[in-house]
């Protein structure tokens, strides 16, 4: 090896190793505080973070389904219901300690309504997702401890980890954070849902099918972790009245849960374990008000768009403006 | 064990290259020869000691058969030596495929267990049956049994190539023996030349590896820009795949003091398919062009000329018959399927058009409408390279071709409807932010393939500059950034 290739590989490369390091440490330091903006979790947190208190007396928490419709159409007037829906990957325990954030800016809100999936309760963040809907968007200590306490194995084992080894999470999402066009706020609607014309039989197709009938064949259950989140939520809030409403479900799997007596059950597993927690628990079954055909479903958890989200939006105002605010 | 394990990446490749280079200088040519031999061993056997047995044998029965031939160049002998390694080749790896074929043909579906087909055997076979041939034609004069092994066990070639030649190693391996070489002067250029694989393999083929597998798992329920995103997909993915491992074997070689040939040469700037085969694993081609094509291309030649065969005729014969054999064999060497002859093929066909149009002097086409051209073939070929058979292939070419399947995601359906197109929720292109990044992925690569370039003009050019460093720096951070599972190599199942 001449002197050049010698001094190159003895110090520059190292020196360079060294260099690059310790630079993007830097860099992740300097970013540090910066919000991510990868997904609508996170822009929701930072609207809770950084928007104006609305001081809503309903908030509505839910997962996809309800997100996914609540993006377009408006349910309630303005500033009545908080919208703090994200998706399923966040599961539970993601509104959870989104309701908590919210809390530390707004009054307590009168009632909280669960608008979601059936399966959302069963539905516990492991590996990947749990990652990015969970411990990189609440990393609060409270937040950090309530996981450590309730859901350890979510966290990897790397103790320390440095930036260069994680450049993607820890400069990649920050700086492309910081291009962030609009200011972030809580999603509402603009559209009023009206009934609009909607193809009520025709055929499937064949991997949606697939997928609706796949889903009909996971049990329903409530998981511990769950429960745990649901318990809490009673707690941040005195004398609160909890409504669980069960989204649409394509008819395949709703006849085949009815049939299994899956919902009556989940029910009667949530009623019993809140008992005590919280003071007024309601449950109310969408499906019960319409059959949703699996023709309505543009995968086998979300409905096609525009009639039968239109549809959703509308019953889903019906049902908290009669049923929930009104009462 | 991968190049890109961290047992090998931290433990077994500086504990190797320390006791290599000690050995060399401290105790001699010969000692450092039996310590890499022993190292290749067992980097061999990590993956399945058993088949260590294997090696040997193959290795010890070659040199015996080298040896004889190097004294009496029989061509008994040589055919012997040949055959047996064929057949010891075709039991590992193409009896199930024949037995099926045999049984199909005979009316019955035989079915088969899988078989585990030992590391690397289609490589070290190869390796050394152009070395028998070689031995037989008088192209090696004399071979120790340490030079040998080392050139068929070395571990930076022995897994997936490139495939060398005795005669281009033989020189090298008798400096090595004499401690002479090139010693430590290549090891600064092998550092680099590794990670600049490294990053390959870990950065940017398994970066898109998944996006490529999303959509030849779902064959038959792709639309066309689906399929065409995971083709397009899959064929960077095994550029950077394995023009990443050709490079982890260079620069290997490089820091043990030897020169290893270069595997690529800008593939995907190819501009016509005689273009792209000089280009593409450009070892293989040469094994295959030495010693099938051309051989067979010459015994029809001095046919056509002793008996005037028009044109036409000496092109059907003397052109066509050898491309077609040679990429029909070289198809089956990838592997034991009718997708991979079918691969061989499709390339072959490239290839005659190609040599047809130079040879009736057609207009020249436009640069960029051959490359176009080029491209089309080689991705063809390359559906039933990835394809788990060949009806998931010629679905993927049916969805690419036909507008019926032109349908746009969900997610684009206001500018599907204004375009008069339809849509609905797709498999692949479920959600907007994974299209996008599948499409940031394809032209990140497709940027890299064109301008990253394989080979240096002159290793001598290459400077130790701060910014080598640094870009070097960059590219092993992010390769070991990634590194949470190493993957395999594609090339390793041949």
């Amino acid at each position: 090896m001449n002197t050049e290739w010698r001094k190159f590989i003895i110090v520059t490369f190292p020196v360079a190793l060294i260099f690059i390091a310790l630079f993007v440490e830097f860099f992740s330091y300097i970013l540090k505080d910066v919000p991510l903006r990868r997904h609508d979790l996170d822009r929701l947190v930072v609207a809770l973070q950084e928007g104006d208190a609305v001081n809503s007396p309903t908030v509505l928490l839910g997962d996809s389904i309800t997100q996914d419709v609540l993006k377009s159409y408006r349910i309630a007037p303005k500033g009545e219901v908080a919208n703090l829906t994200t998706n399923k990957a966040s599961g539970v325990v993601g509104s959870m300690f989104l309701l908590k954030r919210y809390l530390k800016k707004n009054t307590p809100p009168k009632r909280i309504v669960f608008a979601s999936t059936p399966e959302f309760f069963g539905y516990d963040p492991t590996d990947k997702a749990a990652e990015i809907y969970v411990t990189s968007v609440f990393n609060e200590t409270e937040e950090r401890s309530w996981l450590l306490k309730n859901m350890n194995s979510i966290f990897n084992n790397k103790r320390i980890e440095p930036a260069i080894l994680n450049i993607e999470s820890k400069i990649g999402y920050k700086a492309l954070a910081l291009f962030a066009l609009t200011p972030d706020s809580l999603i509402e609607g603009d559209e009023m849902p009206n009934k609009m014309p909607v193809l009520e039989s025709s055929s499937v197709h064949s991997s949606i099918q697939k997928g609706i009938n796949g889903r009909s064949n996971e049990p329903l259950i409530l998981s511990k972790i769950v429960g745990a989140a649901l318990t809490n939520i009673c707690k941040m809030i005195h004398k609160i009245d909890l409504y669980f409403i069960v989204a649409p479900m394509p008819k395949t799997t709703y006849l085949k849960r009815k049939e299994k007596g899956e919902i009556d059950s989940l029910r009667n597993k949530l009623f019993e374990h809140l008992n005590g927690s919280c003071s007024n628990i309601n449950f109310i079954d969408i499906n019960e008000y319409r059959v949703f055909p699996d023709i309505a479903m543009r995968d086998s958890d979300h409905l096609r768009r525009p009639g039968w989200t239109a549809e959703y939006a509308r019953l889903l105002k019906e049902i908290i403006n009669n049923k929930i605010i009104r009462n | 064990m991968l190049f890109n394990d961290p047992v090998f990446l931290f433990l077994f490749l500086p504990i190797v290259a320390f006791l290599f280079h000690w050995t060399r200088r401290k105790v001699g040519g010969s000692a450092s020869m039996v310590l890499i031999v022993a190292a290749s061993l067992l980097f061999y056997g990590w993956w399945n000691p058993p088949y260590l047995l294997l090696l040997l044998g193959s290795v010890i029965f070659n040199y015996t058969v080298t040896h004889q031939l190097l004294k009496n160049p029989s061509k008994l002998l040589l055919i012997t030596g040949m055959l047996t390694n064929i057949a010891v080749l075709g039991y590992f790896k193409y009896r199930n495929f024949f037995m099926e074929n045999i049984g199909l043909l005979m009316g019955e579906n035989w079915q088969f267990e899988e078989i585990f087909i030992p590391l690397a055997i289609s490589f070290f076979t190869f390796q050394q049956v152009a070395l028998l041939i070689d031995a037989h034609d008088g192209q090696i004069k004399r071979i120790k049994f340490l030079d040998f092994a080392t050139f068929v066990i070395l571990f930076p070639q022995l897994i997936a190539g490139p495939i060398v030649l005795y005669r281009e190693m033989d020189k090298q391996l008798q400096s090595l023996r004499g401690g002479r070489g090139f010693g430590l002067s290549l090891f600064g250029l092998g550092v680099v030349t590794f990670i600049l694989g490294l990053f390959k393999k870990v950065a940017l083929a398994d970066s898109i590896a998944p996006f490529a597998d999303s959509v030849f798992s779902v064959a038959n329920q792709l639309t066309m820009l689906e399929a065409w995103g995971g083709v397009v997909a899959y064929t960077l993915q095994i550029y950077f795949d394995f023009s990443g491992y050709s490079d982890m074997a260079v620069g290997l070689g490089m820091m043990f003091g030897i020169l290893l040939p270069i595997n690529f040469n800008l593939p995907y700037r190819a501009t016509s398919m005689i273009d792209y085969w000089k280009r593409w694993h450009i070892t293989m081609t040469r094994f295959f062009m030495m010693y099938i094509y051309s051989p067979i291309s010459l015994l029809i030649m001095r046919k056509s000329i002793l008996n005037n065969w028009s044109k036409q005729k000496q092109f059907l014969l003397a052109i066509i018959t050898p491309i077609v054999i040679t990429f029909l064999v070289s198809g089956l060497w990838h592997g034991a399927a009718w997708t991979f002859v079918i691969f061989g093929a499709v390339n072959a066909f490239g290839l005659i058009v190609n040599h047809a149009w130079k040879e009736w002097k057609l207009p020249k086409p436009n640069m960029f409408f051959g490359w176009f051209l080029t491209m089309l073939t080689v991705m063809t070929s390359l559906i039933y390279f990835r394809a788990d058979n060949i009806v998931d292939a010629n679905l993927i070419i049916l969805r690419m071709i036909d507008p019926e399947y032109l349908v746009f995601p969900n997610w684009l359906s206001y500018y599907a409807d204004y375009l008069g197109i339809s849509w609905r929720t797709l498999l692949v292109f479920s959600s907007g932010s994974y299209t996008v990044r599948m499409a940031g992925w394809i032209i990140a690569l497709v940027i890299f393939a064109l301008i990253l370039k394989n080979k240096p003009s002159d290793l001598r050019k290459i400077r130790p500059t701060v910014g080598l460093a640094i870009s070097s720096s960059a590219m092993l951070w992010m390769a070991l950034g990634w590194l949470d599972e190493p993957s395999t190599f594609i090339y390793f199942q041949f």
